[in-house]
């Protein structure tokens, strides 16, 4: 079954189309990386999947179902979707692990069931010592790594990961992505990644497409 | 070569504007602690005169927390629901929110003792009239009227800006209306927070407010000592203790404002209004109620007042005209006052030295001062031999008290604004090798500049306001508009004053406004990653 389905996706900023007719298929439980320079569409197409942005044409139908287009429109919240987002942030006025626990907010898990689910996120991505501690003390790889398992710890169907391993080194990454790409494979969690770096792909055990006039090819 | 040398030298650079600086606000500084310590002598109390009350010191500061209370919720509440509006509705509501900024918090509280007068609440007295309950009430709104707008604009400026991308953050994980109750709201406290802290400065040093509801504050005491009972050592003395409350509650303000800032260095977030929370109608309804009871009902009064009598307005060209040149005035010691903080700022920024805070702290030493205090200061600094007669004869005297008093504006601001700048631009500058005053002129002054031009526009702003120093320090035969106001309030001729009031609040509203729009532009400019 398709995760995900997009078609035709078109989107203008002040009359400049930035996405020109993008179309993508993504079988469930696989990972997907899009490369391509910067300001071609990539974030604005993750974007439009997770809900944050509308289409101006096109549709994009999450596993059968339609969530943009042709008037129909589900809220990010109701997609199942996790996100990283280019630069992540982190909220100032919560600590790493209310950072985590906050995607569980719509969840109807007790308070020490989220608290536990948070801490097993944290620790996936080996930041569960850093806990308590406040964002305005963690470092920049460190934030990412609070921001990656903040999108899973929900266990959503999709994840939209932006510059994901932004601020983190060779070694670090490729740990990281091994517990990603595990959790991702029990859960048949289905990815779509947006890099400037291979080596993102290949750590993620990913197929790749590049984007390109504001359109998805595949990669040459 | 000597003045290459000079040019780029670290010390010199550094101690030619702690030198500029210290010449503008060191001599009324110094004045004004010498009058203090005077008024602690043997025999400089004679008729026993009252220098501390706890009594008083403890109102002064009941009003002013209730009065910064008030004013965070409301405009708390109206700024971040502004925030969410469209664009042509939320540059409307800022409007509203700067005009009862740029009228002087003694209009405010001559238009509600007016209000209050005709709805039967003070016997008929306007002067004297008024329970006790009556009084303090109408002096808490009369400064919540007054300052509210500040809490306003500040949860305004993050609820449009940085809580946009936090909310954003969020939005994939939660509803818009979980978003905003636990993303929104507490991304806009620490600002809110903050301009709370200003109102309870700007409300514990206020006195025409209080004054005209029968009410007496410390600063209204300190006021009365330096005009109704002639004893300015006294005053000096007596002002020292809500000079040193005020000193610390700025400095609480500056600690909460650089942590609220620090919050708000995130890109822009590039979405559609309906993704992110958006306030419901009830809300929106709310909002206009605030707005058209607290900036259009004042506004109302203020021209029904003016336009009862249109005869005796028609004859005001002289006081506007009066105006005009208080306009001018204000703007020359506030872009004195403007120019001397961006260097001294940028200064402190390119090369740090254990001088920093205690310049600091002298530089804001002259805006806690009371008002009456630092005009004096002026005068008998003007009055040494050595300062030649002119300066006394003409406005010069006028724009430096003014320069000196709200220099502590533009300094603030820009300090603020390079505390926000990324460490690594200071590196970079000590790696290219620009020191000294070339490092200062080519990045420190324009990184500062913004926040330097901000501050001059509300220092000019402020300075069109002031009444204490305007009545002591202005030359003789031509008086500023704000004394002009005080005099036709004082003598109780209603229309003439409100007329006055109201071309000063629309003026300088537009004034206020124009700046903003030009120091956003320049900002964009000078700094496109903030």
């Amino acid at each position: 079954m398709e995760a995900i389905l997009a078609r035709s996706l078109t989107k203008l900023f002040d009359r400049l189309p930035v996405l020109d007719g993008a179309s993508l298929s993504v079988p469930e439980g696989q990972r997907l990386v899009v490369f391509g320079p910067t300001g071609v569409g990539k974030t604005t197409l993750l974007f439009i999947l997770a809900g944050l942005v509308r289409p101006d044409a096109g549709e994009v139908s999450l596993f059968g179902t339609k969530a943009s287009g042709n008037g129909r429109f589900i809220p990010p919240e109701a997609r199942s979707i996790g996100m990283v987002f280019q630069r992540a942030l982190l909220w100032p006025h919560m600590s790493a692990l209310q950072n985590v626990e906050f995607a569980l907010c719509q969840s109807l898990l007790s308070r020490l069931e989220r608290r536990r689910k948070a801490l097993e996120a944290l620790a996936l991505f080996g930041v569960d010592g850093l806990a308590s501690r406040r964002p305005d003390t963690l470092s920049g790889g460190q934030i990412q790594r609070v921001a990656l398992a903040r999108s899973i710890v929900a266990s959503p169907r999709i994840l939209l990961w932006d510059e994901p391993f932004t601020g983190l080194d060779a070694a670090t990454r490729n740990v990281v992505a091994a517990c990603a790409v595990d959790f991702m494979q029990k859960a048949r969690t289905t990815l779509v990644a947006v890099s400037h770096h291979l080596e993102d792909a290949g750590a993620l055990l990913a197929k790749c497409v590049r984007m390109e006039g504001g359109r998805i090819v595949p990669l040459a | 070569m000597i003045l290459r040398k000079l040019l780029t030298n670290a010390a010199f650079a550094a101690w030619l504007t702690r030198g500029l600086l210290l010449i503008l606000v060191l001599p009324p500084v110094l004045a004004f602690v010498i009058a203090a310590a005077a008024g602690f002598g043997p025999s400089a109390n004679p008729a026993n005169l009252r220098i501390f009350s706890w009594a008083l010191l403890g109102r002064s500061l009941f009003i002013a927390m209730i009065v910064a209370l008030l004013a965070a919720v409301l405009g708390g509440f109206c700024g971040t629901v502004t925030g969410r509006l469209s664009r042509a509705a939320s540059a409307l509501m800022l409007f509203a929110f700067v005009l009862p900024l740029a009228t002087p918090p003694s209009v405010h509280a001559y238009v509600w003792r007016n209000v209050a007068l005709s709805a039967g609440l003070l016997g008929g007295l306007f002067v004297e009239g008024g329970s006790g309950i009556v009084n303090y009430a109408g002096a808490v709104f009369s400064m919540v009227s007054a300052f509210w707008t500040i809490p306003a604009l500040a949860a305004f400026a993050v609820s449009a800006g940085p809580a946009r991308r936090y909310e954003l953050e969020a939005r994939p994980f939660a509803s818009p209306s979980i978003a905003a109750r636990r993303i929104l709201v507490p991304s806009v406290l620490p600002a809110v927070a903050a301009s709370a802290g200003l109102v309870f400065v700007l409300a514990f040093g206020e006195f025409g407010a209080v004054a005209l509801w029968q009410i007496n504050t410390f600063p209204a005491h300190v006021l009365s000592l330096y005009s109704a009972t002639f004893e300015p050592h006294l005053a000096a003395a007596a002002s020292l203790v809500p000079a040193l409350v005020t000193g610390l509650a700025a400095a609480l303000v500056f600690l909460v404002a650089a942590r609220a800032l620090s919050a708000t260095a995130v890109e822009r977030a590039n979405v559609e209004r309906e993704i992110l929370w958006r306030p419901s109608r009830v809300l929106k309804a709310l909002l206009a109620v605030f707005v058209l009871f607290l900036v259009a009902g004042p506004l109302t009064v203020s021209v029904w007042y003016a336009a009862a009598r249109w005869s005796s307005v028609a004859g005001l060209a002289g006081i506007l005209g009066e105006l005009g040149f208080s306009i001018v005035f204000a703007s020359a010691a506030a872009l004195t006052g403007a120019a001397v903080a961006v260097f001294a700022a940028a200064a402190h920024w390119t090369s740090r030295g254990p001088w920093r805070t205690l310049i600091l702290v002298i530089a804001l030493a002259a805006f806690f001062l009371p008002s009456a205090g630092a005009g004096l200061a002026v005068k008998s600094v003007s009055q040494l031999r050595i300062i030649p007669a002119a300066f006394t004869a003409t406005p010069a005297a006028l724009v430096y008290a003014l320069a000196a008093r709200f220099l502590a504006v533009p300094l603030l601001l820009a300090a603020l604004a390079l505390s926000r700048v990324d460490a690594n631009y200071r590196r970079l500058v000590e790696i290219s090798g620009a020191t000294g005053l070339r490092a200062i002129v080519s990045v420190g002054v324009p990184v500062a500049f913004p926040a330097a031009f901000a501050g001059f526009a509300v220092a000019a702003v402020l300075g069109v306001a002031e009444l204490p120093v305007s009545m002591l320090v202005s030359p003789p035969g031509s008086p500023p508009a704000s004394v002009d106001l005080f005099n036709l309030m004082h003598y109780a001729r209603q229309s003439e004053a409100f007329a006055v009031a109201v071309a000063m609040s629309v003026g300088s509203s537009f004034a206020i406004i124009g700046a903003l729009a030009i120091t956003r532009r320049l900002w964009k400019r000078y700094l496109p990653a903030h």
